[in-house]
């Protein structure tokens, strides 16, 4: 229970700051998505059966604000989270230089399966990945780093 | 079924994102009509908890804030009480202070005591009438209660008294009871005290009053209230300790007395000796 409940304050708080603050640090009209860092540092966390329900109710919750998009920001966090969490610390014990690219790859993985789902972003797709996609997805894992760093100062690896 | 169970607990991750994804699929592929009803029911029965806390916490925001201005107001209406008593209670005294100066067989003078000696047993004090209201120096100053001083020093607008309670003043004092005059004097420590013979009857609690024979203050003003009897040094006498009917502290409205001392005609004599005393 009392991982639920941090679970859900950390994506309360990523989802309040996520459409109050973030858009604010914007550089060239990217800015980074702090939910999906949010959910990829509790699958790095907490596995992937937390990464698959915190990602599936996180992404209703976001596309219950916009009902037209209803299940892609479900698929699209599910997606990112599980394959964080397919590398989570209870499996192995990665590094802060490989938790940076799981970060980026799985911020990577949320937006394809948004550009696949939606197709149609008036653009090709590698000019989506170059322009888009990546530098988006170095700004989250940024994010999603610092998350990390916060959390360790918060609670070792082994009290969490 | 039984082995669709076990396979489920067996693989929880797996079975997990089949459903999970499987649902968000579905939920994406229905109608627009399909995804409004289901965000609103989303919206009214899984996220409500989510909702309310948000809600909540709002409402905590707002209860502090409210409780933040409702303390600024309780700040403020305590300033206003304290205002509106003081001016309840200066009013009740001014009301008393009329109702004197009308009954008074003696012309008086209205004041307010504007400074006073910066000391715990203050003995003098500035008051805001001077000679320009008619105000001359040995004038005799009173409240409803009783005697204050006298006027020692005037100028245009503000005159200097000096309370009764200053060692160097003495005030002619009548018993009415016994018809026993004696003459009234602060202590060293600051007490009024009077000698009178030891065969008269005086009791504590009984009024002392003005004789008019020491020349400043007119007969018949409240002075003090018998405090304490004790022996005197001379034993044919009491030495008796006297309450002053004024309460010196919180003197404000005065009236000083406009009667010419019978001293008059030693007046130059004795301003003479004044100067040279401070000289």
């Amino acid at each position: 229970m009392r991982k639920v409940i941090i679970w859900v304050f950390i994506i309360l708080f990523a989802i309040t700051l996520q459409t109050t603050m973030i858009p604010y640090l914007s550089i060239a009209g990217v800015y980074p998505d702090l939910v999906v860092a949010s959910m990829m540092v509790i699958a790095l966390w907490y596995g992937r059966l937390a990464a698959i329900w915190g990602g599936f109710f996180t992404g209703l919750l976001l596309d219950s604000w916009a009902p037209n998009q209803l299940g892609l920001q479900s698929m699209a966090l599910i997606s990112a989270s599980v394959f964080v969490g397919l590398f989570d610390h209870k499996r192995i014990n990665s590094g802060p230089i490989a938790q940076f690219f799981l970060f980026l790859l799985g911020s990577v993985v949320h937006d394809l399966v948004i550009f696949m789902a939606v197709g149609n972003y008036g653009t090709s797709l590698i000019t989506f990945i170059l322009g888009q996609v990546i530098p988006r997805a170095l700004f989250t894992a940024m994010f999603g780093m610092a998350i990390v760093f916060m959390g360790h100062q918060v609670h070792p690896y082994g009290r969490r | 079924m039984h082995w669709l169970v076990e396979y489920i607990l067996s693989h929880k991750n797996g079975t997990s994102f089949f459903v999970a994804i499987l649902i968000s699929l579905m939920l994406y592929n229905s109608s627009d009509t399909k995804k409004h009803q289901v965000a609103q029911v989303l919206g009214q029965t899984l996220f409500s908890p989510v909702q309310v806390t948000i809600n909540q916490v709002t409402n905590i925001r707002n209860i502090f804030k409210e409780n933040e201005d409702l303390r600024t107001r309780v700040q403020l209406l305590q300033l206003e009480n304290a205002s509106m008593k003081d001016v309840i209670f200066h009013s009740d005294e001014l009301i008393r202070g009329i109702s004197y100066r009308d009954s008074s067989t003696y012309k008086l003078i209205s004041a307010q005591a504007v400074v006073r000696e910066p000391t715990f047993l203050f003995r003098t004090i500035v008051i805001d009438a001077g000679r320009s209201d008619g105000v001359q120096p040995y004038m005799p100053v009173v409240t409803v209660d009783g005697v204050v001083g006298k006027v020692i020093r005037v100028m245009d607008r503000t005159s200097l008294v000096q309370l009764i309670r200053k060692p160097d003043e003495y005030v002619s004092v009548i018993h009415h009871k016994t018809g026993s005059v004696g003459i009234l004097n602060a202590s060293a420590n600051d007490k009024l005290q009077v000698e009178y013979h030891k065969n008269q009857d005086i009791k504590q609690g009984d009024t002392l009053f003005t004789s008019g024979y020491g020349g400043i203050y007119p007969p018949g003003m409240a002075v003090g209230y018998v405090d304490k009897i004790e022996e005197a040094q001379n034993p044919l006498y009491s030495l008796v300790t006297v309450q002053s009917a004024v309460d010196f502290e919180s003197i404000r409205h005065l009236f000083v007395v406009a009667v010419n001392t019978q001293w008059e005609s030693y007046q130059i004599e004795l301003d003479s000796l004044m100067r040279e005393v401070e000289e």
